[in-house]
């Protein structure tokens, strides 16, 4: 992530820079698709409701304030948890207020913090504050950006698509990079939602085919490319979709996807064998993920379609050894989140800018797609300033209690996390088992083809 | 076998390189999933291994965790037919444990339906379940799986098959209604609807089990007309042996059970009323002949042949009948029975013969069967019966040898046999009598095929065929047109036969004969050339022959009126020996000789050559003396000689003419021309003499000429002076030519003036009386002439009375003489009225004054008369006064008569009469008649 604002609070705004909000694909009608689990690619992880957290902010913010009255050192950051509820937005303003006298808030990031606190607002489903919240941020460039951006993702999150595409529209040529990006692709998003596909194919294709920019541009624009391609692909246009996957970076974060999209764009026109080209890239990396997943079907399957039976055969097979491992891998992640020292882990590895790195053993896709989810993600950090609470309340009068209560209020943030998290990964392994069980079907489907073929020679003879 | 096919995608680089531009020192080139379009892709088509376990086992973990409901079932269905068909292939192999896997797989079946009541191909998965149960013979579990098939699933694409496995199991187990139920239902969804055959079938039988013959009867027919029957034909003709093998067993057991069916009802009866009931069918064949194989292999020869039979009733034109009837033939002599053997074969080709209904529409040539079978039979047939013919004389055998032999040549003409058979076909015809039909087989064998041995034979058999003909037709007009036209085909024949046979030895006869045809048939010139041919040496002939010949050529040569050439060759025949008793004698020969020269002499005379005409004549007439030729020829010379003028000659061979030929039809004509030519000579006598003989030898062909004749003979006598033979020749005319009247009384007065000029008075008045009788007797039919004639020869026969009377004196005896005076002046005035009485004018005016002047002549002789002696003067003149007083009356007589003829005048009439009668009246009365000049021009005046 870029250094968007220097300066103490640098951590309000960290990983959070661009909001890009799904595109839903329609779904693949080509019969050849074996499973439409496409969708699974593009409305990223959903790892459980904002709704959920509320139960427990409560107790979040009693324990901070009983922290705080103890004199415990609060951050900023701790200030704005309070404020997660907008029935507590003058707590909220209070702790910025203090924050700010203490000099430990800088007075033009007053905005920022609105942006900030409109977001975590925004992540717990509350709209309409979050609107009016937004709507006292007074600043013109990337905080003006970032706020019209904002108000058109509440806009399309309302259903009101031509509204967030207007606003986009209006607004897009003020914005500097990459902000202008951004409200491109976002305007290209809300017009697909409003039934403006043309327009959106047009805006996704223009993104797609600029040059230069920082690396933010840059994946937006392998991303605006790889939407482009999967439209085209809907609309039946293969070539068309090959050429916008063609622009992605080969080594860019969606790589996979235009893999994927790359060998779909080949195997709708027919050129199975060409399709098999980046499907094969695809399979070489390590990495099980949706798109990797699909092609362990797809790959042996284009083969079977090629006469290449015994390629076919084999490669059936090795799809379901590789199902078979992500299960075990995923059975013992979900067995590790059944205890508290991964969580707890888990919740300092995902402190900070970058990838989140699960610890050896636990390293998937899947769960690093977990950690990286807004609200998981909100539910760690919760979770390590309570261990934080906690282990620094030892050390103030009455700490104890404090700690005691931290500690309660942790263990109820471990099971809704855990909660979260199996929600999840079950939802991952019983698309991994299906996965695999399609594996097992075409595998003897193929079979009784073979099978049929050898009647059939035999019949000929 | 190992195929690796591989396939390597390679775009081409070099291409790529060439199109690129040059490489630019680019800093940091992002490198793009457009790169991939330069890498190659290998595809390895391979086949792989089949493994029906593995994918068994694939299914099974995918039903275990698989989530979708279609695939799921799909997978399921899967499961449970690949069970099915590792035991089928456990069954198969005689691998164990098949058992286990059926009825897993039934279980598999059992729990798709269980997990998915809905399942869409449920009908499929009871049909498995049926066929499983049925792979392990458990038939009641497989019958119950069917049944709900066929009860659930009505629509099922399997229901038909499901039925008909049904009814399989169902009459496995006897259970035949039901099964007939379950076919029935296969076959109530038509032909088209599938397994429809086999159900009929199998209905078939389970009604032919349940005793339901004409229903199972009918089943079977209908699985028979769909396996042979194409449109209306047999597919298979009589054989079902070009059919696919299991429709060919198919069609076999439907046979046998169909004479099974039959032979229970009561055989070929019965299967004749079934078709008469239910309609003809192209199967009949079929079927007819099953039944008899049926009976024929249980022996039953009578009910194999009493099949083959019905058939042939039912279609007696049926293109198989034939062959059904050659079978009887077989059966019986299977059987043993020869004798009824014969009978069949007989028959077969008497009824299959060619004239038979059944060959109307047919071509021999296209049924090689039928045809080697009566080829076979035809021939067997003819020489039985021909031998036999020739054995028994036998009519039937002869007409059945004929027939034989007539089908064999007409079903078979090209036959290597046929020459032969034409040749004993004319050979049995001949002997029959029938020369007619003969001569057509002979030729046939002669000359319709190419050179055989017995051609020349067949050939020569022909033309003695014709003669036999000819004799058979007679000699009755009503044969005639015929007659002639197989004269004609008889020359034709000839004609042909010694072209095509010049070294059979009969040649020379033939040649001869034909000749002798072509000339009784006015065809001369080719009578010519072959008579010629026979003559001029060409083919060596007799001396018979070589005569015939000769007069062949004359006979043309007379015909073509060539005289001369007809004469030479006449000549040369009358030199050749003649044996026997020829047809053409010498004196025949010798007649067209004459005749010959004769025609010359006729030429010549045409030509205006008479002197060569005369010899000719002569010569011809000295051929054959006495004959009627040379009487002929004879005559013409005696015309030309007599139209030469030469009288004198002509009259000699007139005369030797008459001598030679008593009877000659010209003997009247040279009569005639004898006459003539006497007369010409001026010999009057032999002329009126031959003139005598024209009138007798024409007396009754000719009455007119002979009248003319005689009445020239009569007048050449007198001309020659010798009257008595005149007389007799005018007597003879009267006798024989009493009409026309006026003519024979022309010819009484020529006697009459005969009479007179030889001064025979008697003679002459008789003839008179004669003339005047004549006429009297003809009246009207006298004539003027006859009329004239009468009325002078009465005038000539009153003179002599008139004359006595006038000179009649009366003298004393007075009253005697007066008394005589008066009747001779009665007879008179009779013959003198009589003469009047004809109305001639000449005539009765001299009468008229003839008996004025007897009435005036006797006045006159009274007073003429001699006076008494003894009178005194007065006394005389008193008797004087008295006798002028007797005398007047007289004279008034006389005068009034003479008026009679002067009032004549008036009528036109003035003659010498008539004047002698005026002066009578002018001396009677002078004061009233003396000036009579003077009077008639008063009296005119008056007039």
């Amino acid at each position: 992530m870029s250094e968007l604002n220097a300066g103490p609070v640098r951590v309000f705004a960290a990983g959070m820079t661009g909001t890009v909000y799904s595109i839903s694909t329609p779904m693949m009608t080509n019969r050849l698709l074996p499973i439409a689990m496409l969708f699974v690619l593009l409305l990223g992880m959903r790892a459980g409701e904002a709704a959920d957290y509320r139960a427990l902010d409560a107790e979040v913010r009693a324990v901070q304030r009983v922290f705080a009255a103890a004199g415990g050192a609060v951050s900023s950051q701790t200030a704005v948890l309070l404020s997660v509820d907008p029935a507590h937005i003058n707590d909220a303003e209070e702790v910025l207020a203090r924050a700010a006298s203490s000099g430990s808030l800088l007075p033009d990031s007053r905005d920022a913090e609105l942006l900030w606190l409109a977001k975590r607002w925004m992540a717990r489903a509350y709209l309409n504050e979050a609107a009016t919240l937004l709507a006292r941020v007074r600043g013109n460039g990337d905080v003006g950006s970032e706020k019209i951006l904002l108000q058109a993702e509440i806009l399309a999150r309302q259903g009101r698509h031509a509204d967030a595409a207007a606003l986009l529209q209006s607004a897009q040529a003020q914005m500097p990079q990459p902000w202008a990006s951004y409200a491109a692709y976002n305007l290209a998003a809300a017009s697909l939602s409003a039934g403006r596909t043309q327009a959106a194919l047009e805006t996704l294709d223009a993104l797609g085919r600029g040059t230069g920019g920082d690396d933010e541009v840059l994946a937006l624009r392998d991303r605006a490319n790889i939407t482009l391609g999967f439209q085209r692909l809907g609309a039946g246009d293969g070539a068309a979709a090959k050429a916008a996957f063609d622009r992605v970076r080969f080594d860019g974060p969606f790589s996979a996807e235009a893999l994927f999209g790359l060998g779909w764009s080949e195997f709708s026109q027919n050129n199975l064998s060409r399709a098999l080209i980046p499907w094969a890239e695809l399979n070489q990396r390590g990495a099980l993920e949706p798109a990797v997943r699909e092609v362990l079907l797809l790959a042996p399957y284009a083969r079977w379609q090629l006469g290449a039976y015994r390629e076919a055969v084999e490669q059936y097979r090795t799809a379901i050894t590789r199902f078979d491992a992500e299960l075990a891998l995923l059975d013992r992640t979900r067995a590790g989140l059944g205890g508290d020292a991964l969580l707890d882990t888990l919740s300092i590895t995902a402190q900070g800018d970058g990838a989140p790195r699960p610890p050896a053993g636990y390293d998937s896709f899947y769960l690093r797609a977990l950690m990286s989810a807004e609200p998981f993600r909100a539910g760690l950090d919760t979770l390590r300033h309570l261990r934080e609470i906690e282990r620094e309340a030892v050390s103030l009068p009455g700490g104890s209690a404090i700690a005691t209560r931290a500690n309660a209020a942790a263990a109820g943030y471990r099971e809704l996390l855990r909660a979260y998290a199996d929600a999840d990964l079950g939802a991952e392994r019983e698309r991994s088992v299906s996965y695999r069980a399609r594996a097992h079907f075409e595998l003897a489907r193929l079979l009784d083809e073979v099978s049929a073929r050898e009647n059939q020679q035999e019949g000929a003879k | 076998m190992k195929r690796a096919l591989i396939t390597a995608c390679i775009p081409v680089l070099l291409a790529a390189c060439a199109s690129a531009p040059a490489p630019v020192q680019r800093p940091a080139t992002v490198r793009t999933m457009k790169s991939l379009d330069q890498q190659p892709t290998v595809v390895l088509r391979e086949v792989a291994a089949s493994d029906r376990q593995l994918a068994l086992r694939s299914y099974l973990v995918y039903i275990d965790i698989a989530e979708g409901k279609a695939r799921r079932m799909f997978a399921m269905r899967r499961v449970a037919d690949l069970r099915l068909l590792i035991a089928e292939e456990a069954l198969a192999s005689g691998a164990g444990g098949y058992r286990e896997g059926f009825h897993a797989a039934v279980e598999d079946y059992r729990r798709l339906l269980r997990e998915y009541p809905a399942y869409p191909a449920a009908d499929e998965v009871h049909y498995q379940i049926a066929r499983a149960y049925d792979s392990v013979n458990e038939d009641m579990k497989s019958l119950e799986a069917l049944t709900v098939l066929t009860q659930g699933f009505p629509q099922s694409p399997r229901y038909l098959e499901a039925q008909f496995r049904r009814g399989e199991i169902l009459f496995k187990n006897r259970d035949y209604a039901g099964a007939e139920r379950a076919y029935s239902e296969v076959a109530a969804a038509g032909q088209d609807a599938g397994f429809y055959e086999q159900a009929l079938y199998k209905r078939g039988w389970a009604r032919y089990l349940q005793g339901q013959t004409q229903t199972a009867l009918a089943d079977f027919m209908v699985v028979l007309e769909r396996s042979l029957i194409s449109g209306t034909e047999l597919r298979t003709r009589l054989s079902p042996e070009a059919l696919p093998r299991a429709q060919r067993e198919l069609v076999d057991d439907t046979l046998r059970v169909i004479s099974l069916s039959f032979a229970r009802e009561g055989g070929p009866v019965a299967a004749s009323a079934y078709f008469a009931r239910a309609g003809a069918t192209p199967l009949e064949p079929l079927i007819y002949s099953s039944l008899a194989e049926y009976y024929l292999k249980r022996n039953l020869y009578a009910g194999a042949v009493e099949s083959l039979r019905a058939f042939i009733e039912r279609n007696p034109l049926h293109e198989q009948a034939p062959v059904f009837q050659m079978r009887i033939a077989e059966i019986w002599e299977q059987a043993g029975e020869p004798q009824r053997a014969v009978a069949a074969r007989e028959e077969f080709t008497r009824v299959y013969g060619k004239d038979s209904a059944y060959w109307k529409q047919r071509d021999i040539a296209r049924m090689p069967l039928v045809s080697q079978r009566l080829r076979e039979e035809l021939m067997t047939m003819a020489q039985r019966a021909h031998a036999a013919a020739q054995a028994s004389h036998n009519e039937r055998d002869y007409v059945e040898a004929a027939r034989s032999y007539r089908d064999y040549l007409a079903f078979f003409p090209d036959d290597d046999r046929a020459p032969e058979l034409a040749f004993l076909l004319g050979e049995l015809l001949f002997e029959q009598g029938r020369y007619g039909e003969a001569i057509e087989y002979y030729e046939q064998s002669a000359y319709r095929y190419s050179p055989h041995a017995r051609a020349a034979e067949a050939g020569y058999a022909a033309l003695l065929s014709y003669q036999r003909y000819l004799d058979q037709l007679g000699t009755a007009p009503s044969t005639e047109a015929e007659r002639q036209a197989v004269r004609a085909r008889s020359i034709e024949a000839s004609t042909r036969f010694v072209s095509q046979f010049p070294r059979h030895p009969q040649v020379a006869t033939v040649l001869t004969r034909t000749a002798e045809q072509l000339l009784a048939a006015g065809q001369y010139s080719r009578a010519l050339t072959l008579a010629q041919r026979i003559t001029n040496g060409m083919v060596q002939a007799g001396p018979e022959l070589r005569r015939a010949a000769f007069i062949v050529i004359a006979d043309v040569y007379f015909e073509r009126k060539e005289y001369a050439q007809a004469e030479a060759a006449y000549t040369e025949a009358l030199a050749m020996p003649a044996a026997g008793a020829p047809a053409r004698t010498g004196e025949s020969i010798n007649e067209r000789l004459a005749a010959s020269i004769y025609h010359q002499g006729e030429q010549a005379r045409a030509a205006g050559d008479k002197v060569v005409a005369r010899e000719q004549f002569l010569r011809a007439a000295a051929v054959l003396p006495g004959s009627a030729i040379a009487q002929t020829a004879h005559y013409d010379a005696i015309a030309i000689t007599l139209a030469q003028g030469e009288t004198a000659a002509a009259i000699t061979m007139m005369e030797n003419f008459r001598h030679n030929y008593p009877q000659s039809r010209w003997h009247s004509a040279i009569t005639g021309e004898l006459a003539l030519a006497y007369l010409a000579a001026g010999d009057l006598m032999h002329a009126a003499e031959e003139f005598g003989r024209v009138s007798a030898e024409h007396a009754k062909d000719d009455p007119a000429q002979a009248r003319e004749a005689l009445w020239r003979s009569a007048e050449l006598y007198q001309q020659a002076g010798d009257k008595a033979r005149a007389a007799l020749a005018w007597q003879r005319y009267i006798v024989a030519f009493p009409e026309p009247v006026d003519r024979a009384i022309e010819a009484r007065l020529r006697i009459a003036e005969a009479f007179q000029s030889s001064g025979n008075a008697d003679a002459q008045q008789r003839w008179l009386g004669e003339i005047v009788a004549a006429f009297d007797k003809a009246g009207a039919a006298g004539g003027d002439f006859g009329r004239q004639a009468a009325a002078q020869a009465a005038l000539e026969l009153a003179k002599p009375l008139g004359e006595k009377y006038q000179s009649m004196r009366l003298v004393i005896p007075l009253d005697r003489s007066l008394r005589e005076k008066r009747q001779a002046m009665d007879a008179a005035l009779e013959a003198y009225g009589r003469a009047a009485g004809y109305g001639v004018a000449q005539i009765t005016t001299a009468a008229t004054f003839q008996i004025g002047e007897i009435y005036h002549g006797f006045g006159r002789a009274l007073l003429d008369s001699e006076r008494p002696a003894d009178l005194n003067a007065e006394e005389l003149e008193e008797y004087n006064v008295l006798l002028e007083e007797q005398a007047s009356p007289f004279e008034e007589q006389a005068i009034e008569v003479h008026e009679v003829n002067f009032h004549r005048i008036a009528q036109g009439i003035y003659d010498d009469w008539v004047r002698a009668s005026l002066d009578q009246l002018a001396e009677l009365m002078p004061v009233r008649y003396g000036k009579r000049e003077k009077k008639v021009e008063i009296i005119e005046t008056l007039q």
